[in-house]
């Protein structure tokens, strides 16, 4: 009897075990991303970028150069990156203090420059590695540590949609955002970041997939409350759907 | 005796600020200080004063301008990354002869590094760290109940020079609890004819570093006012140093080792002291200088390769040998690693 | 000798954090020096999560302790990381539900079963407190467990109710197993 793999580990993942808490939606995105780059042959002319946050080492888990990036500057970086090597396929993963917070102008400009990279944004709705703080994306009433009594709109503002600002640029050619709430979210997850590669790779600029990612830890939940919290609260704040797609002109 | 509470230093500095009369505290997270930035969620709301999560330190520090301009007392805290990000606006703040504190709970460089205690980051905290000829008054406590009285005093000293402070401190020392007597004086902020409230009903006033063609006169009168600064503000503390032969020098964490390293080789029957710095910058030059003929060898021991040992050797002039003792990256000696380096010292195996 | 240096250390949610503060919190009377030490950080996430309590009748240099005078461990990454730094004349207590440990000075109290029976295995750091009161007296007896109570209290009477029972199980835990 010959045996047949239906399942293996992505060749361009690392075989080790990642250091995030059980349930963390950061682990399922990088092995999508793996298979994608085993799927789509794009491990060889990768260049990524790995944020400052519980994603801060990266570089340990996908088999691709990699480099750091200050808190918040993956954009500037990977333009810096991009510029001197169109020919590169160029990653930039970033949770939402690094891009929506400290690196929001460096978010900005780079997709209004039409930069051509893709932008893989984990959306947990808090502060991970710092030991859960309020994030730009946390959702009124969120108790965070710097949101003692819940997050007050009226003084600490409104969970920031970074898929609508990112609509209304002219130059960013695919944006969508997508959820990690079940098996056939991650999924659709994978299809749309599959398309954010193709654009790309079709050089037609800027692409960016937001991923609305379980953090059980300072959700506060576990791991199956927290996806379902996704569903159910995240997602009614940040509706799931593609802003835009020009891979098909 | 006054009641003794517990708290973490970042808790201590926090509530010792609130009672020094901070108005305003702007901070955006980073380990090992977010304990600061969650006590003062939790209690600035308490005494009615602001608290912003900003989306950045450079936007903090900003934030921090604004509210001095205003005639606030403000603060904002980070550890070093983040105080990397705050040097241009200290500069502004210093060039703009604005008071501020500034909290630095410093851990291990360059770059990201790791988030264990440090002291690296004392060449930038006391050489201005920003742009222009400007100096931070830069206190360093070495227990939480310094953490929390000198956050309390921090603001008078700014505001009586109009020149930022900055508190630089460790993770070991923001993380750790210890009892402390809390501070009970009134805050008594001075009267600033200079704030910016609105013109009403008197000539404008404005708030400036841009002098075309006049700068050299805003510097000359912010050196002026460093001047007065090192006259009066310089602070340290001794141990042991009466009869000592080797003096240790030594601020924060490190400073603690070392008393606890004097103890032991005292034992022992060397007659070791130490002389413990609480402001860096101004640095007690003469208190040092004033040892040199008593002495055969200081040794300064800091967590990092070789900073405050520059100033040390500026102060001895030559007159005695200076040695260095330091850990990097995050390290941190125990009392028995700067014991063996004094007993180095005595047995004159040390090259 | 009035200086004790003592660790304690478990997974993160056994409530070690909370044994550590409340010694601490509750030695401020009777010890002019207190510290309280927490691992923090990056280091929490995975294995083990500890704090180093020193108490001394003169200024303590470094929170980190050089010489444990005792150790709480909860489970065995903790045991395989602290107890080789055990001195001769230190004490350990293991919870021998979750870690296997040896040693002459090593004593094994299965506080996790005991707190399970009780009702609440998360009773099981209160109840190893109690049995390394019962050996290593720093503090009063009476006003440790005033102070666990008081600390269960905000967690509803029935906490206060399985924590003083586990406190007292574990204080009298070596003199039973004598019997
Ligand atoms: C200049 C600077 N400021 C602050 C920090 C501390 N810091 C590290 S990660 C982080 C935010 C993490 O949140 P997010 O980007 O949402 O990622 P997550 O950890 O949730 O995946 C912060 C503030 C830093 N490293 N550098
Ligand atoms: S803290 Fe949250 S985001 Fe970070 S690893 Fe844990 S679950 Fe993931």
């Amino acid at each position: 009897m010959s045996e047949i793999a239906l399942y293996t580990r992505p060749q361009s993942l690392e075989d080790v075990s990642m250091h995030y808490c059980p349930g963390c939606g950061h682990g399922i995105v990088h092995k999508l991303i793996a298979e994608l780059m085993d799927e789509m042959d794009l491990r060889d002319k990768t260049v990524a970028v790995a944020p400052v946050g519980c994603s801060v080492i990266a570089y340990e888990y996908w088999d691709v150069d990699c480099t750091e990036a200050a808190h918040g500057r993956a954009p500037a970086v990977a333009t810096g990156i991009k510029r001197f090597r169109p020919d590169a396929f160029v990653l930039v993963y970033q949770g939402d203090g690094d891009l929506a917070s400290i690196g929001i102008a460096e978010t900005i400009y780079a997709a209004n420059r039409g930069e051509n990279f893709t932008t893989i944004f984990i959306n947990n709705t808090i502060y991970g590695m710092t030991g859960g703080q309020m994030a730009p994306t946390t959702l009124p009433g969120q108790v965070t540590t710097t949101s003692p009594t819940g997050r007050d709109v009226a003084t600490m503002g409104y969970p920031i949609r970074m898929c609508e600002i990112y609509d209304t640029l002219e130059a960013p050619s695919f944006i969508a955002r997508t959820m990690l709430d079940s098996p056939g979210g991650i999924r659709k997850t994978k299809t749309l970041i599959r398309k954010a590669f193709e654009a790309q790779v079709a050089g037609q600029g800027f692409s960016v997939v937001e991923i609305l990612s379980p953090c059980p830890t300072y959700m506060r939940m576990d791991p199956i409350q927290a996806m379902k919290h996704i569903k159910d609260k995240v997602s009614e704040y940040f509706p799931v759907k593609i802003f835009r797609d020009r891979t098909a002109e | 005796m006054a009641k003794r509470v517990l708290m973490t230093g970042n808790e201590a500095l926090g509530e010792g600020a609130i009672r020094g009369g901070c108005d305003c505290y702007f901070g955006y997270p980073i380990t090992p200080q977010n304990e600061l930035t969650a006590y003062m969620a939790r209690h600035m709301p308490d005494h009615d004063r602001t608290f912003i999560q900003s989306e950045s330190e450079i936007a903090a520090i900003n934030m921090v301008f604004g509210a001095s301009v205003a005639g606030a007392r403000s603060m904002t805290s980070s550890s070093s990354p983040g105080v990397s990000l705050k040097q241009e606006g200290m500069s502004y703040l210093a060039g703009c002869c604005l008071p501020a504190l500034i909290v630095n709970v410093m851990r291990a460089g360059p770059g990201l590094g790791d988030i264990t205690p440090s002291q690296a980051d004392y060449f930038q905290a006391t050489r201005g760290g920003g742009h222009g000829d400007y100096r931070t008054v830069v206190l360093t406590p070495a227990t939480v109940q310094e953490m929390h009285d000198f956050a309390a005093e921090a603001f008078d000293i700014a505001d009586r020079y109009r020149n930022p402070v900055m508190i630089l401190t460790d993770g070991r020392l923001g993380q750790m609890m210890e009892p402390l007597t809390l501070w009970d004086k009134e805050a008594a902020p001075p009267a600033k004819p200079w704030a910016l409230t609105g013109a009403a009903k008197r000539i404008k006033r404005t708030i400036r570093s841009y002098y075309a063609g006049r700068v050299p006169e805003n510097n000359a009168r912010i050196q002026a006012t460093l001047r007065k600064i090192e006259q009066n503000e310089v602070r340290f503390e001794t141990y042991m140093m009466d009869d000592a032969d080797i003096m240790l020098v030594a601020f924060g964490t490190a400073a603690r080792l070392c008393r606890g390293a004097v103890d032991c080789v005292r034992a022992d029957g060397i007659r070791a002291g130490l002389l413990r710095p609480q402001t860096v910058w101004p640095f007690p030059h003469e208190a040092i200088a004033g040892y040199c003929d008593q002495l055969k060898t200081v040794l300064t021991v800091e967590m990092n390769a070789g900073q405050m040992v520059e100033d040390v050797r500026l102060a001895v002039e030559g007159r005695t040998p200076v040695r260095f003792y330091g850990t990097i990256g995050g390290d941190v000696p125990s009392v028995a690693d700067v014991v063996e380096q004094i007993r180095l010292l005595t047995t004159g195996s040390e090259s | 000798m009035s200086h004790h240096e003592v660790i304690f250390s478990g997974s993160g949610g056994q409530g070690l954090m909370f044994l550590g503060k409340v010694l601490a919190k509750l030695a401020l009377d009777a010890y002019e020096h207190v510290t309280f030490f927490p691992s923090y950080g990056a280091e929490v996430r995975g294995g083990t999560s500890n704090c180093q309590v020193i108490l001394s009748a003169t200024p303590i240099a470094s929170p980190v302790v050089e010489h444990a005078s005792a150790m709480v461990l909860m489970n065995q990454p903790s045991v395989d990381r602290f107890l080789p730094q055990l001195p001769a004349e230190g004490m350990a207590f293991v919870n021998s539900s979750l870690a296997s440990a040896e040693g002459d000075n090593v004593v094994l109290v299965p506080a996790s079963d005991i707190a399970l029976e009780l009702g609440d295995v998360r009773a099981a750091n209160v109840t190893i407190f109690g049995t390394f009161l019962s050996q290593v007296p720093i503090i009063d007896k009476a006003v440790a467990l005033a102070g666990i109570q008081a600390v269960s209290k905000r967690k509803g009477d029935k906490a206060v109710e399985i924590n003083t029972r586990a406190f007292e199980r574990g204080l009298e835990f070596l003199t039973a197993a004598a019997k």
